[in-house]
């Protein structure tokens, strides 16, 4: 299964000692890998720079490619030494400690990387580690970054073919020519089955052909006739770039990577800025909403309590404005109380007696009237048996509380005592 | 180029004096802690949780509540004005009804002149503080007359503003037998008000 973070493409960019700048673009299709493009820089260009520049540009190369660069880097050194099972942080550690041994200057002027070999043709079964090594001197390392740097190309690493021949051409002796002219790598059986070999000469190894080079490291063959001319005669030029990109396509390169030379942060690509800057504007677009949000709880809490406040300070106001005006009308209330406490009397005696008049019949006739602030006295008086005083309630103005009667056996008459309370207008009809 | 030459050397000093500096930075954090903690009680009004707005809700509940107690208070004192207000005619103004003192005898002895009522006396009118300018006018009479006078003359004092009150009355037949003249004794009670704040309450609202 693919992941996407894989690239199908790799863009390789090499140049020999002559600086000039050889290119590659090749795909990788299911399993099969093909060259998909070549590009060869201009004879008698200034600087390196211009070169990669130029075989940038026509190979259409851009940065969602996987890009490689590496040839010819002066004062570079590859050796392989055996180390013991480590991690890569140790095993840069231990490579650091190795240095001096192998490299005859001062660590300290070196930048170096290192690739652990494949089990295949390391000893990692036997708890060892086989471990190519490529030192460079500082100064010489910091003018390949500043080529990259000048051309304004992004790279994901800078190798060297030694680094990374192993194991795509394990089962070869192979010469590059435009690197190290008398340098080979060849099978043997000695050295733990690979050996950089130095040659007197180049006559000592044999030349591989094109054909053969693309079928030892893998790729589909590729037309020679649609290399660039300059080159179709002798295209070992186009080796280092060929094997690096073979190199880039295999799942090694991403094991190995993080202990390539190390490279600016500026030089690296930035890849998938779409999907990164989509990324930040979503986590920008969420705080945001999020901010939205906490900013409408807050101001709604914050207009629920400043009502529930303002409605607080306006009902105190309104109470102390009742009560300064209760207090205002307190002592005129007090003393209108006093006067209608102090109001005694009945102002309708005319009316109490009228309407008494009115309820008894001619047989009986008022024999005093007398009264006391709201209680009245009546005597009636009357002859006859059988007869009883009418209900005095139906005066309405004024209600019965006791009724006495006396009969005088001497002329036979009747005296009834009614005790009645005046019932002021208000109280009338029931409404007390 | 100022500005660089400036955060540089910030940062120079802040590498040769980083104890000093982390010093200063803790001092600033104590102090802007201590200001958070002071003011805790504006941090609750700036974002105020449930909590603080259902205790604001009690609050508001509590207004109400003594709001609605100051109102029935004010509303009961106002009804008793209105009503004393609206029975202003039951009241002596002297500014209305002229001097209390000559003025009720001269009602009650008009009355029974023209009723046929015969007073044998009329009190003095006697007055008795209530307030500042409120008084209680008392008087008491005492006469004879038909029946129909005596009833007549008590229906005209019914029928005159302002009031008058019987703060007692006796009607009894001078003759048992003959029923011809009825003897009246009785005593009359005015409220008179010279108070002018009262006057005006009473007289501007009519």
């Amino acid at each position: 299964m693919s992941n996407i973070w894989e690239h199908n493409e790799c863009v390789v960019l090499s140049w020999n000692k002559e600086r000039s700048v050889f290119g590659v673009k090749v795909e990788k299709k299911g399993d099969q890998l093909h060259v998909l493009d070549t590009a060869v820089s201009s004879e008698n260009l200034d600087s390196l720079s211009l070169g990669l520049a130029e075989v940038m540009g026509a190979l259409n190369a851009s940065e969602t490619h996987l890009m490689l660069a590496g040839g010819d880097i002066s004062s570079s050194i590859v050796f392989d030494i055996t180390l013991p099972t480590m991690s890569i942080a140790d095993t840069r550690q231990a490579v650091l400690y190795e240095l001096p041994r192998h490299v005859p200057c001062d660590p300290q002027e070196l930048v170096f990387g290192f690739r652990i070999l494949p089990a295949a043709s390391g000893k990692s079964a036997t708890g060892k580690n086989l471990v190519r090594i490529v030192a460079v001197k500082k100064k010489h390392w910091n003018e390949i970054i500043a080529e990259l740097s000048s051309a304004a190309i992004h790279v994901d690493a800078v190798l060297t073919p030694y680094l990374i021949i192993d194991p795509l051409l394990s089962e070869e002796d192979i010469l590059f020519y435009d690197t190290e002219e008398y340098v080979s790598f060849s099978s043997s059986s000695e050295y733990h089955g690979r050996q950089i070999i130095v040659h007197d000469s180049e006559d000592d190894i044999s030349d591989v052909s094109f054909d053969d080079f693309l079928k030892n490291i893998g790729l589909l063959q590729y037309d020679i006739k649609a290399l660039p001319e300059s080159i179709q005669e002798d295209p070992s030029s186009f080796f280092p770039p060929l094997l690096m990109a073979a190199y880039g396509m295999t799942p090694e390169y991403g094991n190995d990577r993080n202990s390539f030379l190390k490279l600016p942060s500026s030089l690296i690509p930035e890849r998938y800025r779409t999907l990164r800057a989509s990324f930040f504007g979503l986590v920008a677009t969420i705080i945001l909403l999020m901010l939205i949000l906490i900013g409408r709880f807050w101001w709604e809490a914050k207009d629920r309590y400043q009502k529930i406040t303002k409605e607080i300070t306006n009902i105190d106001q309104l109470k102390v404005n009742t009560e300064n005006r209760t207090k205002a009308l307190r002592e005129k209330a007090g003393i209108i109380s006093e006067i209608v406490k102090k109001k005694k009397g009945i102002p309708e005696i005319a009316t109490c007696i009228r309407a008494i008049s009115m309820v008894l019949p001619k047989t009986m006739c008022l024999g005093s009237f007398a009264s006391r602030d709201d209680a009245i006295d009546i005597s009636i008086r009357y002859k006859g048996k059988g007869l009883t005083v009418p209900d005095l309630n139906q005066t309405k103005i004024m209600k019965v509380i006791t009724m006495t009667t006396r009969i005088n056996s001497r002329d036979n008459s009747t005296n009834v005592y009614v005790r009645l309370n005046y019932l002021p207008p208000e109280k009338r009809n029931g409404k007390n | 180029m100022a500005k660089t030459k400036t955060k540089t050397s910030f940062k120079e000093d802040f590498q040769k004096h980083p104890v000093v500096f982390s010093m200063v930075f803790v001092v600033l954090s104590i102090i802007a802690l201590v200001i958070l903690f002071m003011n805790i009680g504006s941090i609750s009004t700036i974002w105020p949780t449930s909590t603080t707005i259902n205790e604001k809700k009690l609050d508001l509940v509590k207004v109400q509540e003594e709001l609605q107690v100051a109102m029935n208070e004010l509303n009961e004192i106002q009804l008793d004005e209105e009503s004393f207000i609206n029975h202003n005619a039951d009241f002596w103004i002297t500014e209305r009804d002229g001097n209390a003192k000559v003025n009720i005898q001269k009602r009650i002895n008009g009355a029974a002149a023209r009723h046929g009522v015969s007073l044998s006396s009329v009190g003095a009118v006697r007055a008795d503080k209530i307030s500042d300018g409120i008084f209680i006018m008392t008087t008491s009479i005492r006469g004879e007359g038909p029946l129909k006078s005596i009833i007549d003359f008590l229906g005209e004092l019914q029928g005159v503003q302002p009031r008058f009150y019987w703060q007692s009355i006796l009607l009894r037949p001078k003759n048992v037998k003959t029923l011809s003249n009825i003897m009246i004794t009785g005593g009359i009670q005015v409220i008179a008000i010279e108070d002018e704040r009262m006057t005006r309450l009473l007289i501007d609202k009519e």
